[in-house]
């Protein structure tokens, strides 16, 4: 009766993408609880984009597209970061905004430079959880260890920026610096996300998990392992059900997720009355 | 009492505190200092530079000019985060993200976080007491969401007295908040304040701390009146403080004041 369910894993490519799923949903699932409740969900779209800058210029100079990746996304989030405390919360969203538009120009004018057709860019930007390299798996699974790992140790601290910024500045709290670490961790997630869903469908990560465990939810700690549940069955299904038709694996993926955030909403509407 | 103790008993000094922000002059030459045990009202109409000054003995803003003093140490960029962490803060109930799901003892346990590194030893008992004494410890494992104004307004008081602040600061803690409630934190602050505990409140509404506070700053961006209520209680300068028709009504031996749309 497992057959169905066993037969994809006995494949390496598989394999390899069951763990990509899986780093992907943990990281951006935990992240998510910050990123919609603290209302950083440009932010996360913003980083996605602005990657795009540093994989054109990772594929022009011929080094692994993540690692550019990588770079740009986390030097939104300290621009973004920095602006944001400078003036207003607009000022961070015009920062991203810019940083978001510039990225993915960078991004184009380096894949124009290109006599050839770049299939790594293209594969960032659509996902291809199928053909995760040894080193992209290895990049991803640091990432998504620094990330699970400071979820864990400092959720409290993260839970008290998200309940009340100022209050938590005001207890001693060194709520400034947890605020770049967070911005920091979720361009580490956006990172991890990128091989298997795609710059494009990044934001549903980032966003659709912990919205529809919001919904669900009594408690913060329960809304995080929650979305990391529905993350979790998402990407798993998605990519299980990629193996036998022949649809893109991101976007079952994310139809998947979205699904389960519509259930959610109508689950938490229908107990309301 | 010697110099030195004096000194130590001082808790809290300001001395030509100026804040801006940018061209803004919110406060302007502010001085005034408080011992250990006193109960500071701070008043004034909106925008008078209320919360600004709570703001600035936090170290939350940085003083254009003059100095702030908490515990006898100037406040400084250096010593901030250890200031902070003697001081109780309770913010107004708006800036509280209330859509965040949490317990109530969750936001309890946030005023331990700054004392303790991470694994933390759990003080059960601490969050029970500091609840019981707000009488609010059977809404322990509720939603912080589903509670009313008030119980959410005692929960933040109590999110700031678990950690045994030396200096208690409240940014408006009846607005919003039904009689009971505001019954139940006047009581509360008293107590705190026999125990030796500083007190600062602000409030737009002086009336129901007559009893209560024992020194009063009346703001208007500069101070207008500071001292007990019995030197600043009176028609000329709570006119001066609010710049409208202001009538004091005496009721059962106590002092009321009726600003703007008193009926006479």
């Amino acid at each position: 009766m497992l057959e169905p369910l066993l037969e994809p894993l006995s494949y390496d490519f598989m394999q390899r993408a069951l763990l990509a799923a899986v780093l992907m949903s943990v990281s951006c699932a935990a992240i998510s609880t910050f990123v919609v409740l603290r209302g950083l969900s440009f932010m996360g779209a913003g980083v996605a984009h602005a990657a795009l800058g540093g994989i054109g210029l990772a594929v022009f100079v011929g080094v692994s597209p993540l690692l550019g990746a990588l770079l740009f996304a986390l030097l939104l989030a300290f621009v973004a970061g920095y602006a944001g405390q400078k003036g207003s919360a607009k000022r961070m969203d015009v920062a991203i905004g810019v940083f978001f538009a510039f990225g993915m120009a960078l991004g184009v004018l380096f894949i124009s430079l290109l006599k050839e057709y770049a299939v790594q860019f293209w594969a960032l930007i659509f996902g291809d959880i199928l053909a995760v390299s040894d080193f992209d798996l290895t990049l991803m699974a640091a990432l998504a260890v620094v990330v699970i790992a400071a979820v864990t140790l400092f959720f409290r601290e993260f839970q008290a920026i998200t309940f009340d910024f100022e209050a938590a500045l005001a207890s001693g709290i060194n709520a400034t610096f947890y605020h770049y670490f967070m911005l920091t961790l979720i361009a580490l997630s956006v990172v991890v996300a990128l091989k298997c869903v795609g710059v494009l469908l990044v934001f549903a990560m980032l966003t659709a998990p912990a919205a529809a465990a919001y919904e669900l939810s009594k408690t913060l700690r329960g809304m995080l392992l929650l979305s990391i549940a529905f993350a979790l069955v998402s990407s798993i299904l998605g990519l299980l059900i990629s193996f036998y038709v022949p649809f893109a694996t991101s976007a079952l993926i994310v139809i998947i997720l979205s699904a389960i955030f519509f259930g959610s909403l109508a689950a938490a509407s229908l107990r309301k009355h | 009492m010697s110099v030195a103790a004096a000194a130590e008993a001082e808790v809290l000094k300001l001395e030509e505190v100026t804040v801006a922000y940018g061209d803004t002059v919110a406060l302007e030459n502010v001085s005034f200092s408080l011992h250990r045990g006193h109960f500071l009202c701070v008043a004034g109409p909106n925008g008078a530079g209320k919360t600004t000054l709570l703001r600035a003995i936090l170290g939350l803003l940085k003083p254009r000019s003059g100095g702030i003093y908490v515990f006898g140490e100037r406040l400084t960029r250096r010593n901030v985060l250890r200031m902070r962490r003697r001081m109780g803060y309770v913010p107004q109930l708006d800036a509280v993200e209330r859509d965040v799901p949490v317990l109530v003892e969750g936001v309890v346990r946030m005023g331990f976080l700054p004392l303790q590194r991470p694994p933390r030893v759990l003080r059960r008992a601490d969050v029970t007491e500091t609840l019981e004494l707000l009488h609010i410890g059977e809404l322990r494992s509720k939603s912080f969401s589903q509670l009313s104004g008030g119980q959410q307004q005692r929960v933040l008081i109590a999110r700031a007295l678990v950690r045994n602040p030396e200096i208690l600061l409240l940014d408006e803690p009846f607005s919003g908040v039904d009689p009971l409630s505001q019954q139940i934190i006047l009581k509360t602050l008293h107590s705190l304040k026999k125990c030796g505990t500083t007190i600062i409140l602000v409030t737009h509404d002086i009336n129901p701390l007559f009893r209560f506070a024992d020194h009063f700053l009346f703001l208007r961006r500069r101070v207008v009146a500071f001292g007990d209520a019995s030197t600043v209680f009176d028609e000329d300068t709570l006119r001066r403080v609010y710049g409208a028709d202001v009538r004091v009504f005496t009721a059962d031996g106590e002092k009321y004041a009726a600003i703007g749309d008193y009926h006479a």
